[in-house]
């Protein structure tokens, strides 16, 4: 399979991407929240855009892309804050309620 | 190396009382009683004195704001290599941090307080990328006006 070559510019353009539909798709389909599938779906494509945004983030983290360890720390920072927030949102229990995916 | 992280550490010390009143006039705005708040009500309450509490929360902001400027240092200097300037970054934000897990009691909550460690260390990251972003446009329109390439630019413009 080919490797795709992204710019470092490209690989920032689509992790903010990535944190737009993020912000975007939890709300949207939060709105939603008591149809269980739609609840599933959510969580879903959270852990997706979170794993792609790790993955984009790692390859950023490659001698070969020139940006500053601040932009490259501070973009991993954030995709981890957006992984903390999917798991206090679905998966952690509440004051001794189940998890909302699990509920 | 010494010089410099003591004149970026005296540079963020200033920030953090700076970013002290900052946070006070914010939250004194927010509680919107006429008074102005030198400490958060919460502080003061759990140590049941208010001066106590007010130099708790000046050297939580100043310590954080003397190793935030260390973090500056390291990421300012290019010269020692990538993963020991991660490193060193990630260090100093994080001793940075003690005080203020220690008041916001982090440890007791530890679920919020690793959120709030993940948010504070993007938050600065990204503040400190967003300043290096500028300063570098800065110097290389600079360089462009020393060596003339934006002179012709704004030449054939007009």
């Amino acid at each position: 399979m080919k490797r795709v070559n992204l710019s470092s510019k490209q690989i920032i353009i689509w992790i903010c991407v990535n944190y737009g539909i993020f912000i975007l798709a939890f709300f949207t389909l939060g709105f939603v929240s008591h149809i269980k599938s739609v609840v599933i779906l959510n969580f879903v494509l959270d852990v997706l855009l979170c794993v792609v945004s790790l993955v984009l983030n790692i390859r950023l983290f490659s001698a070969k892309y020139k940006i500053s360890v601040v932009g490259k720390i501070g973009l991993l920072f954030a995709t981890l804050c957006f992984s903390a927030f999917t798991y206090f949102a679905f998966l952690m229990p509440e004051s001794g309620f189940p998890p909302v995916l699990f509920s | 190396m010494k010089k410099k992280a003591l004149k970026f550490g005296t540079a963020g010390f200033l920030f953090g009382c700076f970013a002290y009143l900052l946070f006070s006039l914010i939250v004194s705005l927010r509680i919107n009683t006429g008074d102005f708040y030198f400490a958060l009500p919460a502080l003061a309450n759990d140590y049941e004195n208010e001066l106590v509490a007010v130099m708790i929360q000046i050297a939580t902001f100043t310590w954080f704001g003397t190793f935030c400027g260390i973090a500056y240092l390291f990421n300012e200097n290019v010269a020692i290599e990538p993963a020991k300037q991660s490193a060193g970054y990630l260090v100093s934000l994080t001793v940075g941090m003690l005080p203020l897990a220690w008041t916001g009691q982090w440890f007791k909550h530890i679920f919020t307080g690793l959120f709030s460690y993940l948010i504070l260390v993007a938050a600065v990251s990204l503040l400190f990328f967003v300043i290096g972003f500028v300063k570098l446009k800065s110097d290389v329109r600079e360089i462009k006006q020393a060596i003339g390439i934006g002179e012709e630019d704004t030449n054939e413009k007009s």
